[in-house]
């Protein structure tokens, strides 16, 4: 409230005309509060995306990456020893990206935009500390580079990392990019956030018709990756592993682990509950009938049913002791004698299949969002990273052993020399996954196409709602509808309204406004705090009085139990508020598996709610003043306790209010704002809450394809596409979400004065109608800019290519398609380019394949780049430079301007989409009484069927906005009252509803109706008929068919196709289906022998070897392919032919 | 865990030499690890004691700093019996692995009810005893208490072993079933003389090495030869004395304050 009153006064001041509209009679739709927290405290978020940013996920996963990660994959690949000689050694000590490690400042790293433009990779040098062994020496060496790392834009280890708009304009960057993406050969790359199943967690499943309950774990570490089993097969429990051949009975299982008595076997699993040991019991059967009573005998037969192929032999014993330890839940391995934490982990899972064969609901979801992990850059990278890495010590050391192996060398090996040799490995390892987004890790047979994409540049809001997308791994063309569904988990986590439409439908999502994804944290630290708070070991408590208290598991395993779930929890949150811990791990109770989770992973979704205590909110109206007064930042409401991170789990041990009237004592927490349940781009819609749901989804599907700004560097940009609008708007009806992600400052549209009502008929199926004149004064005009590059290649005999100069006629002037060219033969700055002329001159040298010694003289072929396009380019920029492999580099932006025209696509943001279907001369449009006269109408039909209220109040808000000189708040549940707005009109003369009274443009007349008329914010989308309108007469053919060519792109001919020569039979136009089908597309004169019906060629037929019954006809060339085709199968069509003279 | 599994203390002044004192689990008053939890409340876990009053202070003594402590836990023992130390098998003998700390302990069965002894002459070579073994996990910050004259004395815990019953005797059995089969399985085809090649290895073969984590645990254990220990009861009295003279030997101090001890913790 303080920040609207702050903001208006200037405006107040400017326009002394409209002091007394603005007198503060209405302006304070929020007077009415006193400064306490309940409107204020949405200031906590643009407080929250001033720390945290709207990508921030993306770099924290990235900084978490080189400045955590990296380290611990040096030190688990530390050492590099030699085969043959016992005595070297070779050991990374440390390692760092981009900083030298006793440099103060950061490497200076070629800009972002110069990488841009040059094709190259913004990358940071690697550097690594090793000490080694030369000869009997050992030797520190500092600083060695092992390759070069892509480098996420404006994480900590990028140049723009807190830089500020001075030197982000002064690198040719725009201030407002988000980050978060990397450059790789000049293009931009954005790893999208992939979704899966959570690891190391059991996820119980059931089937209630086949009566099959599984317990499933994924085990993941750094070394390993596979996946454990605890099934039901009839009403018996086994184990499953995908290497052990066979089901291991679950108790021959337990007892391998060490618990050899089927008392405790029992206590284990089901505790003191009766019916759990009436379903289990069975079980003990299955052990004896095997004859297994000892933990050995138990082993052994594990051992024997082991399919691992090993190099070394092991006894069955080993084998069966090695898959116990280390095989089976892979991320407990047991590296001592004791098996006991293995045996609870198995008996856990055992106890929950128990649970959920004796009631079928005690089943996992998988969809639910809380088992879900968000897999981000960083992690995808660092697996990467491990896997070059490793190779690159293989290599390394391969190479180090052949040196070594020379018995008699001339002087002392120095392994350093051949380190270089192999860190072009790394370096276009990495550049070449990023590049193509293919992750392929021998390690984890893991192979992943589509991990990267492209920047999308259309618009601002693409790129962003680029960054805050997350893809599942889940198969699209599957017909499941659980993992596309709406989740209630989801709310706050992940946008309720922006997900693509079609076989993505649900499965790509996008985060809400306020979220947090969390990075790895270390376990043992809170482990021992577990302790500390009275959590009993697993390892000192005896198997019957494990079920009696609630147990405790640290990131899904046991740790111990706690007689007091209630004080131990609250404790662990005492401690999280005051900061003792990291924020980001979370807490909550299960009470029907009698269980305290604890989540120190990375990867869950969480987001800050206010706490409430004792029915009061924390925050209060006196932290909010400090905030706005700079005193405070977001981290000290965290450090404070007055705010916490919850994930998805813990929120579901938390009553959660949404507004501060709402609170009861049992509440324990409060909604910052309840708009953030949307992401960015649902958060442009202007009153969503009165929309019909669908609408809003495809308002943040036709929003990224919107034309506006991009970024104020937009015109320094060499993009290969960009569209840009040339009279972009700040919307009139704005929302809280505009303002925080600065759409107001790079928009996508114009407000469009709109009238409701039909017009000339050219307004059916949603077209609109448009004012010529507004089009002349420059509404929805825009932009397109189109890159072409050309290298000047080198060859290896020393010739190159060149860029010739112009050809000039007689009279000295250049010919027509050199016209655009400069005497340097590119074009130049400015000039128009028609289709057909030359903007590259560029010729190629015929001999670049001859060898250096026999060299002829250089004759140059050309190779021009000509325009070719329906409608004139103008050269908007020219530029020239040398990429990365020393060859010259040269790129030519071509502008074209486009007003709107008939079929050009418009939207409002309440995804009503339609194309323009008239464009009118201004003064035969209907004008209001203030002689307004619209930009566009739109035909009502748009509107019962689509229920987009949210439309008809933006249109109300904005014209009382215009009215009183303000920019109105549509925000989601929330934003400018509709009576308050109709007030505002009232006072101004106008009807509350929004109608007007409208003249007839043509005769003068006023309409009969009223008529809703006001401006609304409209998009023009990128779809535009220059770029779709084709035609052909004739052209290029296929090769193989010699029919017409396919697609605008190779300007293609307009099929006809099945159903369509359906309709031709079906009217019995036997001529025009020949002429369409055949003589059109790919007749073929042919030559057929009367009597063996086959094909002959120049009045010979070869199979009858004669002359004599040779006929020509006409056949489509495909059928006379087809003929061919099956000869060589071996099947002879014949023709049969008859004479159509014949009576 | 405290009321269930009863305390056998075995005070080793060294690893090698042993010299055992331990008495029934019965006598001991207060055990267990009480120094972190709170008051023991009974079982029903749910309640909350917030508005517990301090009813007495008790003084603690941390004592005993050179004794060794390991704890028993016997997973098979019935709780009933816990504090009738007659009803407690004899233990007729212990061993010990320093290294792998692995535990043996030998009770001998009882002959006269439910045993069968045609069974035991014939198949099962005498197996008369029954053998408990358990692996000591090492834990810190866990404490045993005893309570003499209103103070309560502290003496950290080395080890705690949950021992389980080992039928060796199965093992064995199987192992020598195992041998026969293949000695009778030996058909003249298998008689055939075969073509061995055999290389020789150097001492530090990388292969003997690779042996790693429970593996190679378990092949340290296999080697390593178990010292026998002789079994002491009823010397918790002397125990309980030598700790409480140790602890009026010295006083404790604390070095750092209230806040420092916050600062470790977290």
């Amino acid at each position: 409230m303080v920040d609207s009153k702050v903001k208006k006064q200037p405006h107040i001041k400017k326009d002394d005309t409209f002091q007394d509209l603005l007198q503060p009679v209405y302006k304070g739709k929020k007077l009415t509060d006193d400064v306490s927290t309940a409107e204020d405290k949405w200031n906590l978020l643009p407080a929250f995306l001033k720390v945290k940013g709207l990508v921030k996920q993306h770099l924290d996963s990235f900084n978490y990456f080189v400045d955590v990660d990296l380290k611990k994959i040096i030190k688990a690949n530390q050492l590099i020893l030699s085969d043959v000689d016992p005595e070297f050694y070779l050991k990374y000590v440390d390692i760092r990206v981009g900083q030298r490690s006793n440099a103060s400042s950061k490497d200076y790293l070629t800009p972002p935009h110069e990488c841009r433009l040059r094709d190259m990779t913004y990358s940071a040098p690697i550097y690594v500390d090793i000490e080694y062994t030369r000869g009997r020496n050992i030797i520190m060496h500092k600083d060695v580079e092992i390759g070069r790392m892509p480098i996420m834009l404006r994480s900590n280890k990028c140049i723009l990392h807190n830089s500020d708009e001075r030197t982000m304009a002064r690198l040719d960057e725009c201030p407002l990019d988000p980050g978060g993406y990397f450059i790789v050969n000049g293009t931009e790359k954005v790893i999208l956030v992939q979704e899966q199943l959570s690891k190391n967690r059991i996820i119980v499943e059931a089937d209630e018709k086949k009566a099959i309950v599984q317990a499933s774990v994924t085990s993941s570490t750094h070394e390993r990756k596979s996946k454990t089993y605890v099934v039901t097969k009839n009403d018996k429990i086994y184990l499953k592993h995908n290497s052990i051949a066979e089901e291991v009975p679950i108790v021959v299982v337990l007892k391998a682990c060490g618990i050899v008595s089927d008392l405790e076997v029992m206590q284990l699993v089901c505790g003191n509950d009766s019916s759990y040991q009436d379903i289990f019991a069975v079980n003990l059967e299955e052990a004896s009938k095997l004859g297994l009573y000892t933990q050995q005998q138990a082993l052994e037969y594990i051992g024997s049913k082991v399919k691992t192929v090993r190099r070394q032999k092991l006894s069955v014993l080993q084998e069966g002791i090695e898959a116990i330890a280390t095989t089976v839940i892979a991320h407990l391995t047991v590296a001592a004698l004791d098996f006991r934490e293995k045996a609870l982990y198995i008996a856990m899972m055992t106890r929950r299949v128990v649970m959920a064969m004796q009631n079928y609901k005690m089943v996992d979801d998988r969809d639910y969002v809380g088992n879900k992990r968000l897999e981000l850059a960083g992690q995808l990278i660092s697996l990467l990273f491990e896997d070059l890495f490793k190779k690159f010590n293989n290599d390394f050391k391969a190479s180090i052993d052949k040196v070594l192996k020379k018995p008699n060398r001339a002087m002392e090996y120095d392994a350093l020399l051949s380190i270089n040799v192999h860190s072009n490995n790394i370096t276009s390892g990495l550049n070449r996954a990023i590049s193509t987004g293919n992750w392929s890790l021998k390690r984890f047979k893991m192979e992943r196409a589509g991990v990267t994409h492209v920047l999308s540049r259309l618009s601002y809001i693409s790129a962003l709602g680029m960054m805050t997308r997350i893809s599942s791994q889940f198969e699209k063309s599957r017909k499941v509808s659980g993992p596309r569904a709406l989740q209630p988990s989801q709310f706050g986590m992940l946008c309720t309204a922006d997900t693509p439409e079609g076989e993505a439908c649900g499965l790509v999502k996008n985060l809400a406004l306020m979220t947090h994804i969390t990075t790895d944290d270390e376990e043992e630290p809170i482990k021992k705090l577990c302790f500390i708070l009275g959590v009993e070991d697993i390892t000192l408590i005896d198997s019957a009085s494990l079920h009696l208290h609630y147990g405790v598991y640290l990131n899904g395993t046991l740790i111990g139990t706690t007689k007091f779930p209630v004080k131990f929890v609250s404790q662990f949150r005492h401690l999280r508020r005051s900061g003792k811990i990291s924020e980001f791990i979370s807490i909550y109770t299960n009470s029907h598996h009698k269980a305290v989770h604890i989540a120190t992973d990375g990867g869950r979704i969480c987001r800050p709610l206010i706490i409430v205590s004792n029915g009061k909110s924390r925050v209060t109206g006196d932290h909010l003043k400090e905030l706005l007064k700079g005193k405070l930042v977001f981290d000290d409401f965290l450090k404070l306790g007055l705010v916490e991170y919850l994930d998805v789990n813990e929120e579901n041990d938390s009553f959660i209010a949404l507004y501060e009237p709402d609170i009861t004592p049992e509440i324990t927490h409060m909604e910052i704002e309840p708009f953030t349940v949307l992401g960015a781009c649902a958060g442009l819609i202007p009153y969503p809450h009165h929309n019909q749901s669908p609408r809003n989804t495809y308002q943040c599907a036709m929003g990224k394809q919107a034309i506006g700004a991009i970024a104020y560097n937009q015109f320094k940009r060499i993009d290969t596409l960009l569209y840009l609008m040339i009279y972009p708007q700040q919307p009139m009806v704005k929302t809280k979400t505009i303002e925080l992600i600065d759409y107001d400052k790079l928009p996508a549209g114009q407000n469009a004065t709109v009238a409701i009502m039909s017009y000339s008929g050219y307004d059916i199926e949603d077209a609109l109608v448009l004012n010529k004149s507004s089009i002349d004064r420059g509404f929805g005009r825009c932009e397109t800019r189109r890159k072409t590059t050309a290298v000047l290649k080198r060859y290896p005999n020393h010739t190159q290519d060149i860029i010739g100069g112009m050809r000039v006629n007689e009279n000295g002037e250049p010919i027509w398609q050199h016209k655009s060219l400069g005497p340097d033969g590119l074009g130049e700055v400015g000039m128009k380019l028609n289709s057909g002329q030359i903007y590259i001159n560029k010729s190629v040298p015929t001999n670049a394949s001859e060898g250096v010694l026999t060299q002829t003289q250089s004759q140059y072929r050309e190779t021009p780049v000509i325009y070719r396009a329906p409608e004139p380019s103008h050269i908007d920029q020219v530029m020239m430079s040398v990429s990365d492999n020393d060859q010259a580099l040269i790129k030519v932006l071509l502008r074209q301007n486009r007003r709107p025209e008939l079929g050009d696509k418009f939207s409002s943001r309440h995804g009503q989409k339609g194309v323009c279907g008239i464009i009118v001369q201004q003064e035969d449009m209907p004008f209001s009484d203030q002689g307004v006269v619209p930009d566009i109408i739109m035909n009502p039909h748009g509107f019962p069927s689509r229920m987009t209220v949210g439309k008809m109040i933006e249109l109300i808000s904005g014209k009382a906005g215009v009215m009183n000189g303000s920019l109105e708040y549509g925000t989601c549940f929330g934003g400018s009252k509709l009576e308050d707005m109709s007030q505002i009109l009232v006072d101004n003369g106008f009807n509350y509803s929004g109608k007007d009274m409208l003249y007839s443009g043509v005769t003068g007349e006023c309409l009969q109706a009223y008529i809703f008329f006001g401006p609304i914010y409209y998009q023009k989308l990128k779809h535009m008929v220059l770029d779709k309108m084709h035609a052909r007469a004739r052209g290029p053919r296929a090769v193989l068919t010699r029919q017409p060519t396919e697609g605008r792109s190779r300007d293609g001919g307009l099929r006809l196709g099945e159903m369509e020569r359906d309709c031709v039979i079906a009217y019995g136009a036997s001529q025009l289906l020949l002429e369409r089908l055949m003589i059109s597309s790919d007749a073929f004169e042919v030559e057929v022998c009367e009597k063996c019906g086959l094909m002959g060629y120049s009045g010979w037929c070869t199979s009858c070897r004669s002359a004599e019954h040779i006929n020509k006809m006409s056949i489509p060339y495909a059928a006379k392919l087809l003929f061919q085709e099956l000869l060589s199968m071996n099947i002879a069509p014949r023709l049969k032919l008859e004479d159509i003279f014949q009576a | 865990m405290s009321a269930k599994s009863e305390n056998r203390l075995f005070v080793t002044e060294d690893e090698d030499v042993a010299l055992e004192s331990s008495v029934p689990g019965g006598q001991i008053d207060a055990e267990g690890d009480i120094d972190l939890r709170g008051e023991e409340v009974d079982n029903n876990g749910d309640d909350e004691d917030n508005d517990d009053a301090v009813i007495q202070e008790i003084p603690l003594n941390l004592a005993g700093q050179n004794e060794i402590l390991h704890i028993f836990q016997y997973a098979n023992k019935p709780k009933k019996i816990g504090r009738r130390a007659a009803e407690h098998p004899y233990i007729t003998g212990a061993r010990y692995k320093g290294t792998s700390s692995v535990w043996e302990l030998d009770t001998p069965l009882d002959e006269t009810a439910f045993y069968n002894k045609d069974k035991n002459e014939g198949e099962w070579k005498d197996a008369n005893t029954q053998t408990l073994r358990g692996v000591g996990v090492g834990s810190e910050g866990q404490y045993a208490a005893f309570v003499a004259d209103g103070q309560v004395y502290l003496t950290p815990v080395e080890k705690i072993a949950q021992l389980r019953p080992y039928f060796k005797y199965i093992d064995d059995v199987g192992q020598q079933r195992k041998q026969d089969d293949s000695k009778n399985a030996t058909t003249p085809a298998n008689q055939k003389a075969q073509v061995v090649t055999m290389s020789v290895r150097s001492v530090n073969d990388p292969v003997q090495s690779r042996l790693a984590g429970s593996l190679l645990a378990h092949k340290i254990e296999e080697e390593e030869e178990f010292v026998d220990l002789a079994w002491v009861e009823g010397a918790f009295e002397q125990f309980k004395e030598s700790m409480v003279a140790d602890s009026s030997n010295h006083e404790l101090r604390p070095i750092g304050d209230e806040h420092d001890y916050l600062e470790n913790l977290v």
